[in-house]
């Protein structure tokens, strides 16, 4: 399957970032084109996936987006080295793991998820926070709670907080899923 | 496979009644994804676009069976130039529609496969969470929040170009991501 559109045109015709006159000519061409239209298609499909998609890490705004859309969210804090329970109750869509933890001059976080026994679950090398929220938020989406249920029901989270004077800051986060409702 | 403008001028041509009405719906069955990926690009509405499928292939039918497309090759153009002015009109010919739905029937746009696969939620999470913090921001602020290239740039404090390289290749990397995985 060849398509000569690049690209990186069907990538800004998703992103309604085309001029009127490009517009024109990537439509017609799609129309007239079996390989082009796949390759939209393609395209059309992350980026949809995209819009309705809440990020594993989030800030406030993807948050406010998600709870405008009607998600229903539950919030818990948790302290390193303090085990807690987060509980998936009826009802809840996403459950929001907020880590405290001092964020001001950070330069850059990572995350990573293990299972108990040390092995790793997956990572996230630049994830978004906001320093003010002295907090990173992991959201964890009801069929995640499930996933994780058929591995264990608990995890571990490491936050390493890369600072601007070049040293490191690591806390690890031991969180509890559990699924509702709460006796 | 036949081209699509051979079966055009099977749909057009002279042949027996039956055989042109198979040719119809061969070329609604071919045309038919092409004309929702347009409409879930400018309409953004799964309901709307699949309006637009059916009221698109119902003026084709109707240009057909009154021989104002006289030029396979014309065909796809033609039913562009349909779609472009059903979105900027935004009307519906209820008319037209009960006068053709006959011919459009066979062809139940509930039916149809959709206009691209659904991705699985929880590895595009995995995989935008791999992207560093800019280039996620970057295809959050494009695919959710709709905003333009210069609007991000302005947020990132670099150019609308470097926003439209960064998309691009965010959008690849997802691609090989997700689609890696379903491979």
């Amino acid at each position: 399957m060849s398509c000569p559109i690049p690209h990186e045109l069907l990538v800004r015709y998703w992103a309604d970032d085309l001029e009127p006159g490009e517009l024109d000519a990537v439509e017609e061409h799609l129309f007239g084109c079996a390989d082009c239209s796949a390759a939209s298609a393609r395209v059309a499909a992350l980026a949809r996936g995209i819009a309705e998609l809440i990020p594993p890490v989030v800030v406030g705004a993807d948050i406010a987006r998600a709870e405008e859309r009607g998600v229903h969210t539950a919030t818990n804090e948790f302290r390193p080295g303090i085990a807690k329970e987060a509980w998936l109750n009826p009802g809840t869509d996403l459950l929001l793991h907020r880590l405290l933890g001092d964020l001001e001059d950070v330069d850059k976080v990572s995350v990573e998820i293990l299972l108990p026994d040390g092995s790793p679950l997956v990572s996230f090398a630049d994830v978004p926070f906001e320093p003010d929220q002295g907090a990173v938020i992991i959201a964890c989406q009801r069929h995640f709670v499930m996933e994780f249920s058929q591995l264990s029901n608990d995890i571990d989270v490491v936050v390493r907080r890369q600072l601007r004077d070049g040293g490191e800051r690591r806390d690890t986060y031991s969180v509890l899923h559990r699924i509702g409702p709460a006796s | 496979m036949s081209d699509l403008r051979d079966v055009v001028a099977r749909a057009i041509g002279d042949g027996p009644e039956a055989e042109r009405r198979a040719a119809e719906e061969e070329v609604c069955r071919r045309l038919a994804p092409r004309l929702r990926l347009y409409g879930l690009r400018h309409l953004r509405d799964e309901t709307a676009a699949a309006d637009l499928v059916q009221e698109a292939l119902i003026v084709l039918i109707e240009a057909m069976r009154g021989a104002r497309i006289d030029s396979p090759e014309l065909a796809d153009r033609y039913v562009l130039g349909v779609c472009r002015n059903l979105v900027s009109r935004s009307r519906r010919s209820a008319q037209r529609a009960r006068a053709f739905e006959d011919a459009v029937r066979p062809l139940s746009v509930a039916e149809l496969p959709p206009a691209y696969s659904e991705l699985d939620a929880t590895r595009l999470a995995f995989c935008l969470g791999q992207l560093g913090r800019r280039a996620q921001r970057v295809v959050t602020a494009t695919f959710q929040e709709d905003r333009s290239a210069t609007e991000i740039a302005a947020e990132l404090s670099t150019s609308p170009g470097n926003v439209r390289v960064l998309r691009h290749r965010a959008v690849a990397t997802l691609q090989r991501c997700v689609e890696g995985a379903a491979a």
